[in-house]
């Protein structure tokens, strides 16, 4: 038995597929790639994949984990190079480490980085931007609607937000937008670079945001960025389009 | 060539169920760049992606065409209606999974025909492809289209549609196809040109070089080509050896769920059988095997390239396939030792299968199918469905001591010359497998169920029944009705067929030239999906008829004597109208004929020179 963790990443190519896709994925790059990954035992054995968290139908990531089980060891860079001669274009592993001790990576997750991309109808000034998303976060509840498969119910998804940046997309570039939540987003490295959003916001129409967004994520309290851009409507208006959803990093325990 | 690829943005995609549908990219796509290739092959499967990914045709011919260095050929399948909304509403031309470009700049269009309630999705993808539907508004700068599969044996009602089609096995008349295109490509030749040229290679038709004259009575009177130079009968193309034949081993692997989703294992075609009603066992003729060596070689790198966790073995019938011992012997060990589940459709339940299903599956007892077809030995015995009661009650308690809880019973209503009798002895039947149940586990527990479906018996072309007179809707509803009032028990469920449906499959399978205005109009109206319970429109239907002038009890309820010249009588699928006749005769006296194996009846399908005929 030998534990790995791999972090990889899932591109455009692949961002439409849901969970469940994405781990017969694994299991059939896997049986390509011949890496002795274990079996559960049982009527119906599975491969003994786990995946940090859900990444939903539409997102990009360049951090997800993935737990794996071998039956056998194998070297970290090989695994890695198997691997990534046998996942379709648009998934990539990035770092493999071996697991120490027991823990699982599903329930240690605790928070997530996303980037989320809108565009707002032309017309709104930087200013009246700035001031509408400090207004929002400035309040003590930050209620939405969440629906479920059987209902509709309402949510304060304050409480699950860590720190927000914003950023407003100008002739010249990129712009923050500089206000202070819980703490500075500078914190985190900005690889958002120009080019690699290029072709979005050929896409977009309007003015377009990029938020940082460092919400709780996993088992116990998990925000998804829509929701937050739910939020946003109702002091930018409904004209909030989602141009796309990145993740950025998963924080575990 | 140049890329005009159609702008997806993400909010589209992300507005419509299942955008995976719509984004191709999956592992084994095949990808080339448009600007080096001459030829451009649009390969259209007319319903959604999960059905057509699942189609083993396609995959042979995307991977045979693809092969060339002159040809890119992509796929494209209707989209749900959803995304079709948004396309409209987006100005958004259809295009294909490789390379998004749009239908309308490609050189050939090929549509598989795999069941006549698809015709509709054809017009549908030809207008959201910027296509004029009708062959006689398309120019010298619309593409060609063409059209092959099962529903080719009849190509009539799609006579206006298609500038050509592909009759029998496409793997040897595309490649002739294209080598002709190419030529063609080079020449000042129009398309109507080309198309003259092609009509004298074996298993092309193109429908506009020949002309059908109709009696007073609306009868066929005669159909000829236009000109002598063009063949009067079009015999289907057929692969000689499966061992030589092409066959993809590095087949694309879908991302989302599909219908069938797993590598296939194609082990043979045509069936050695002979039910009277069954299309695919005579249109398919003769019986050509792969060897167990050749299928051994195909799984292991099917296996290797895909990944896949399930195989699944296909043919018509799996426990007729010569060899079939060896092979699943073989193939057992292979897939246990890549952990692949082996899927064993379509086999006669007997200790030998159940055996290896255990074996060859380690997932749970899922269920097993019988389809005895009719209630009573006598209807039985008229389908050549050579299967007694005695069998059917053997294999089911083998089942159930097995372990099996979950049966599935499949039978026909409305078979020639079915009486209530028959009827009857469906529920005699259901009742019998139930007691059997009791024989062998005593009292039955919660888990047993016993599904019962009856599907209605549509005559289709180039089998015994091709003259029959199919039930009419009522009729249908009545038997329907009787069953569900007598198959009443906590173990048995009832499934049945909506009688409108099948009643407009059984038009557009007898079909002649003049039903294709009926489907014109049909689309017009905004049918679509028709074999889809939620989008079948029978009103839009019926309208459709009434104002084309035709009536579609000409084609459903009119017994035709075997004399009638009728409208498909110019395809020759090799077996001859002669033993259909005879075949006809024997299944009102109630005769059996032997298979294939046993014995030759001289079907005629001698001509392809197969093994299995001399």
């Amino acid at each position: 038995m030998y534990n790995l963790r791999a972090v990889f990443a899932r591109g455009k190519e692949v961002k439409f597929i849901s969970h469940l896709d994405m781990m017969r994925v694994f299991e059939r790059a896997l049986r390509r790639s011949h890496i002795p990954v274990s079996y559960s035992c049982g009527f119906n054995p599975r491969p003994k994949l786990v995946f940090g968290l859900p990444l939903a139908v539409g997102v990009t990531s360049e951090g997800e984990y993935v737990d794996i089980v071998l039956d056998e060891e194998m070297k970290n860079d090989v695994f890695m190079e198997k691997m990534n001669g046998s996942l379709p274009a648009g998934l990539k592993i990035l770092k493999v480490s071996p697991v120490e001790g027991k823990g699982n990576i599903m329930s240690s997750i605790q928070g997530a980085l996303y980037d989320l991309i809108v565009s707002i109808q032309f017309g709104k000034t930087e200013e009246y931007i700035k001031q509408s998303i400090k207004k929002l976060i400035s309040q003590d509840e930050i209620t939405v609607e969440k629906r479920t498969r059987k209902k509709v119910g309402i949510i304060d998804i304050k409480p699950m937000i860590l720190d927000i940046g914003v950023k407003i997309l100008s002739e010249s570039g990129f712009k923050e937008l500089e206000f202070g939540y819980n703490s500075n987003m500078s914190y985190f490295p900005d690889k958002l670079a120009k080019e690699k959003y290029s072709d979005l916001f050929e896409s977009c129409e309007g003015t377009v945001l990029i938020f940082s967004l460092l919400v709780r994520a996993g088992s116990r309290g998990n925000l998804k960025p829509e929701l937050f851009a739910e939020a946003l409507k109702s002091v930018l208006g409904q004209d909030i389009n989602i141009c796309e959803i990145h993740r950025r990093k998963l924080f575990a325990d | 060539m140049k890329s005009l690829a159609v702008g997806l943005s993400n909010k589209i995609l992300m507005s419509v169920e299942k955008p995976a549908r719509y984004a191709g990219n999956e592992w084994n796509m095949v990808k080339k760049d448009p600007k080096n290739i001459p030829a451009r092959f649009a390969f259209c499967f007319p319903d959604v992606y999960e059905i057509g990914m699942s189609h083993l045709g396609m995959k042979i011919l995307y991977h045979l065409i693809n092969k060339r260095d002159d040809t890119y050929c992509e796929r494209f399948f209707s989209p749900w209606t959803d995304m079709e909304d948004k396309m409209r509403e987006n100005d958004l031309p259809l295009f294909s999974l490789e390379t998004k470009d749009p239908l309308n700049i490609f050189d050939i269009i090929g549509f598989t025909l795999q069941y006549e309630m698809s015709y509709t999705n054809i017009l549908n993808m030809l207008d959201l492809g910027r296509v004029p539907v009708l062959a006689a508004d398309r120019g010298e700068e619309h593409p060609f289209v063409c059209a092959g599969g099962p529903c080719a044996y009849n190509p009539e009602p799609l006579a206006d549609f298609v500038d050509f089609f592909i009759i029998g096995e496409g793997e040897n008349v595309i490649n002739e196809l294209l080598d002709r295109y190419m030529v063609w490509r080079g020449s000042n030749e129009s398309k109507q040109g080309f198309l003259k040229s092609i009509a004298g290679i074996e298993g092309i038709y193109v429908p506009s070089l020949y002309l059908p004259r109709y009696n007073g009575d609306m009868t066929l009177k005669s159909f000829m080509p236009v000109d002598s130079a063009f063949p009067e009968k079009i015999r289907k193309r057929i692969v000689h050896d499966l061992d030589t034949s092409f066959f993809p081993e590095d087949v694309i692997v879908p991302y989302i769920d599909i219908v069938h989703n797993r590598a296939m294992l194609e082990l043979y075609r045509g069936c050695i059988r002979g039910c009277r009603f069954c299309q695919a066992g005579f249109v398919y003729r003769p019986v050509r095997e792969r060897s167990s060596g050749r299928l051994m070689d195909i799984a292991g790198k099917t296996i290797e390239s895909t990944g896949y966790e399930e195989i699944s073995l296909v043919s018509l019938s799996t426990s007729d396939y010569s060899e079939i011992e060896k092979l699943t012997g073989g193939l057992v060990g292979e897939t246990e030792k890549n952990r692949v589940n082996l899927s064993l459709p379509s086999l006669r339940i007997d200790s030998f299968s159940l055996d290896l299903m255990e074996k060859a599956s380690k997932v749970r007892k899922s269920g097993l199918t019988f389809a005895p077809e009719a209630g009573t030995q006598r209807l039985r015995n008229v389908i050549n469905k050579g299967v007694t009661e005695e069998d059917l009650i053997k294999s089911v308690k083998m089942a159930f001591q097995g372990g099996w809880n979950n049966i599935k019973l499949y039978f026909m209503l409305g078979l020639p010359g079915e009486t209530m009798d028959d009827v009857d002895g469906i529920v005699d039947l259901v009742f019998k497998v139930l007691d059997a149940y009791r024989e062998v586990k005593g009292k039955p527990n919660r888990r047993l169920n016993i599904t019962v479906s009856t599907s209605c018996f549509i005559p289709k072309v180039f089998t015994p029944f091709q003259w029959e007179v199919q039930d009419n809707i009522l009729l249908i509803r009545d038997k329907q009705e009787y069953l569900k009032d007598r198959l009443r028990s906590k173990y048995i469920s009832y499934n049945w067929h909506d009688p409108e449906l099948s009643m407009l499959e059984a038009v557009f399978a007898r079909g002649d030239r003049r039903t294709g205005k009926v489907l014109l109009k049909a689309w017009k109206k905004g049918c679509k999906f028709d074999a889809w319970h939620e989008h079948f429109r029978y009103g839009l239907w019926l309208e459709a008829f009434d104002e084309s002038g035709v009536d579609p009890a000409f084609y459903t309820s009119r017994k035709r004597s075997s004399e009638e010249l009728l409208p498909w009588d110019h395809i020759d699928i090799g077996v001859s109208k002669k033993f259909l006749v005879k075949e006809r005769e024997k299944a009102y006296k109630g005769e059996l004929t032997g298979n294939c194996k046993d014995i030759c009846s001289g079907c005629g399908a001698a001509v392809f020179d197969s093994e299995i005929c001399r």
